[in-house]
């Protein structure tokens, strides 16, 4: 293999992404965000860094928060990215291409961390690294060696041992359903990081309050944890940084040692066994639908029960959306009818645009069909509709059973709470379709990215906006005491006509939308 | 009078700055079966693309029995059926499912599609599968599912793109057989294929594009210029074989 052509092509493709043809491609959003999140984090922990030592604290608080940081990092390449480098081993579309060139396993394993790099390193570039910069800056003593070895263990280890522990159940899983394990296991890897963040950042905050009282009860990280050494080998002098760079090089080497012994082994196999997709015998129904929508809906039906990592994922996300306001509730207790009504709200627009997002780009490539066919962009949109109502509406009415019988509401309250989630699903349907008609990718493979990278950004935006607006109503209008039948009808019907408002949008871009030509 | 499957007027599309096809005219009478020829990137798949309603002509009118497709989408779009280059499949269906979904987007009264349906997948050998979702197709097995959709409204205009990809030798002659049938009730075909052979055998008069823009049309006797000593290859390598990407 010639390493050097390899590396080029795949540098050409990245930078390709970003800027082709005198134009700005899609890549660019992320890099944009990315410099965005970099800044943030840079101008944050300088500042941070900064007020500790006016306060004439001692030293170690610094390395306390820059240890903090890499573990972050670490995390969000352990839970998060390592997804991206598994889906890439195993899933992408050019692996045919690759199995049949004369490399080995290992160099495609080479090859495929290269090609993910640009995400993978996305967590060091955008947060280790700028901490670790202001960190050098105001207390000094990094020597950028060491940091070069630190950020180095930050990406090994977490993708080397992820790998070596995720190929082996790879290997275990029947053939078809290897796309399948590869969704379940980013959803667990999102719900765990969702955790994380939601549960323990909530509390920070309130103990941060004050921040001497705030860095006094930060916890020391975990000393046997490869991000408290990589933090140490950054900030020790001499012989003790020696050490820690020293136990940083023999964990990524053991890493990626392991990684590249069960890609050996293994990687083969689970390759062969993907491509090995027989296709699964359906049953077929004596039942023939006489009706357009009734076709539409037996067809989603079908496409949802067979791919159902992605309801799953979806339950996962809107269930960890409802429990939001609890993380929060120690920082700002509320009265009880308006934290059911933020869970329910929270839940509501989550589930709507997870739900809404996803109906377009689950069809791939075959939403062409609604150009080719006689039923046109506008009309196919409008058809999806029932389906997502179906699916988003019986999720609805379960959880608030679920929120009314646990906060013990009764009559009005269940009336008020109610008309709060059905408004903001509504709405959030509307923008849920529209994100997904315009940044939907045809080519996803896991079932958390059927968006674009830029669709997903967008999508949390949108979807922070609209929860915040809804809580905001929900706060200003009455916070403890139900809304009388005719607020409550209003409510719903100004969330039906954003939605429909929303829904035109989507029908045009439907409409518009070309597949790629030949 | 039975109008023409397929008028084409002075079509263009442009990519950026590209002209990927440029001033086409050409017309499919009624059982005609017209070739499409050109070198790779002369424009075939794009004017079938915009003859299909998939991409939007920056100039240019078509017509499709009697239907304009700028003016009257939805009726020009009943009366073809189109077979792309890569069939657009969902992957989750059975092939039965999926072609029970296609007659309804087509509005057919759903005993006599699943009739129809039943009967071209045993022509194409693929009822025995016709139960197995599409994700476990081969390639050969996903062009005739993309087949049988196209012919099921029994449209009076088929558009196909290099069908004989990924087709075994016994397909293919079904395919030429089934659009032989199709043209001899008094439909158009028109294919594009780069095997001239295939063309030769299969079509009474073909079209050759080089750089987007028609460079030859007639029959194939007309094409030779009364010489039976050329093929068509020698034809095509004249007007169109040679043609730079544009």
């Amino acid at each position: 293999m010639n390493v050097a052509v390899v590396t080029r092509t795949h540098g050409r493709l990245a930078w390709r992404e970003v800027w082709f043809a005198g134009r700005l491609r899609r890549g660019f959003m992320p890099l944009v965000l990315s410099l965005l999140t970099l800044l943030a984090f840079g101008g944050g922990s300088l500042a941070l860094f900064s007020a500790i030592a006016r306060a004439h604290a001692p030293v170690e608080w610094s390395e306390r928060v820059l240890a903090w940081a890499f573990t972050l990092a670490f995390l969000l390449l352990a839970l998060g990215d390592l997804q991206a480098s598994l889906d890439a081993l195993v899933a992408e579309p050019d692996l045919e291409r690759l199995r049949a060139a004369p490399i080995t396993s290992r160099q495609l394993l080479g090859i495929k961390l290269m090609q993910t790099l640009p995400r993978t390193l996305s967590p060091l570039l955008t947060i280790a690294l700028p901490v670790a910069l202001a960190y050098a800056r105001v207390v000094g003593g990094v020597h950028p060696l060491a940091l070069v070895v630190a950020l180095l263990t930050l990406w090994a280890v977490p993708l080397g041992l992820g790998l070596a522990l995720a190929l082996p159940l790879l290997r275990a899983a029947p053939a078809a359903r290897i796309r399948e394990s590869l969704a379940v296991l980013a959803t667990f890897a999102f719900v765990a990081g969702w955790l994380v963040n939601v549960f323990w950042m909530p509390r920070l905050a309130m103990n941060g309050a004050e921040l001497t009282a705030g860095l006094r009860a930060l916890p020391a990280p975990p000393a046997w944890s490869p991000a408290t050494w990589a933090a140490h080998a950054a900030t020790a002098d001499g012989r003790a940084a020696l050490e820690s760079a020293g136990g940083c090089v023999l964990a990524a080497s053991a890493a990626l040692g392991l990684a590249l012994a069960a890609a050996t082994q293994l990687l083969a196999g689970i390759e062969a066994q993907a491509a090995a997709v027989s296709g699964r015998r359906v049953r077929a129904s004596a039942r023939r639908e006489h009706t357009l929508a009734g076709a539409f809906l037996r067809r989603d039906a079908a496409l949802v029960a067979r791919d159902w990592p992605i309801l799953l994922d979806t339950l996962a996300s809107v269930a960890l959306w409802s429990l939001l306001p609890l993380a929060v509730l120690p920082v700002a207790p509320l009265p009880r009818l308006e934290l059911a009504r933020n869970m329910l709200i929270m839940l509501s627009v989550s589930l709507g645009h997870d739900v809404a997002a996803r109906a377009l780009p689950l069809e791939r490539a075959s939403l062409a069909w609604a150009r080719l066919s006689p039923v046109g962009g506008a009309r196919w949109v409008r058809l999806r509709l029932p389906g997502v109502c179906i699916v988003s509406g019986a999720l609805l009415l379960g959880a608030a059973a679920l929120v009314c019988a646990v906060f013990g509401l009764h009559g009005h309250e269940v009336l008020d709470v109610l008309a709060f989630g059905l408004a903001a699903v509504t709405s959030a349907s509307g923008t849920g379709l529209l994100v997904g008609a315009a940044m939907g990718d045809p080519a996803w493979t896991n079932p958390r990215a059927m968006l674009g990278p830029g669709g997903r950004n967008v999508s949390v935006w949108g979807l922070l906006l609209q929860a915040g607006l809804w809580l905001v109503v929900s706060r200003r209008v009455s916070a403890a005491e139900p809304l009388s039948p005719g607020v409550l009808l209003l409510l719903v019907a100004a969330g039906g006509t954003f939605a429909l408002l929303m829904l035109g949008f989507a029908a045009r871009v439907v409409e518009r939308r070309e597949p790629g030509a030949g | 009078m039975r109008a023409a499957p397929l008028v084409v007027e002075s079509l263009a599309r442009r990519f950026g700055r590209l002209e990927a096809v440029v001033d086409v005219s050409l017309a499919v009478g009624p059982g005609e079966i017209v070739g499409l020829l050109g070198a790779n990137g002369a424009g075939k798949t794009t004017t079938l693309r915009c003859i299909s309603g998939l991409l939007e002509p920056h100039r240019g009118r078509i017509t499709v029995a009697g239907a304009d497709l700028a003016g009257e989408p939805r009726v020009a779009k009943t009366r073809l059926g189109f077979v792309p280059d890569r069939p657009l499949l969902y992957d989750k269906l059975s092939a039965r499912e999926f072609l029970a979904f296609v007659a309804a987007l087509y509005d057919l009264p759903a005993e006599a599609a699943e009739r129809r349906a039943e009967s071209l997948l045993a022509r194409l050998e693929l009822a025995p599968h016709a139960d197995r979702t599409i994700e476990g197709y081969s390639l050969g097995m996903r062009q005739k599912t993309s087949i049988v959709a196209a012919l099921l409204h029994s449209p009076p205009l088929v558009l196909l793109d290099e069908p004989l990809n990924g087709l075994d030798p016994p397909s293919a002659r079904v395919l030429k057989d089934l659009l032989r049938e199709h043209a001899a009730a008094g439909g158009g075909v028109l294919v594009s294929t780069h095997l001239l052979d295939v063309a030769e055998r299969l079509c009474d008069r073909v079209v050759i594009l080089r750089s987007g823009r028609v460079v030859a049309a007639g029959t194939l006797d007309a094409l030779r210029g009364g010489d039976a000593r050329r093929s068509l290859e020698d034809v095509f390598l004249e007007l169109g074989g040679a043609d730079a990407p544009p």
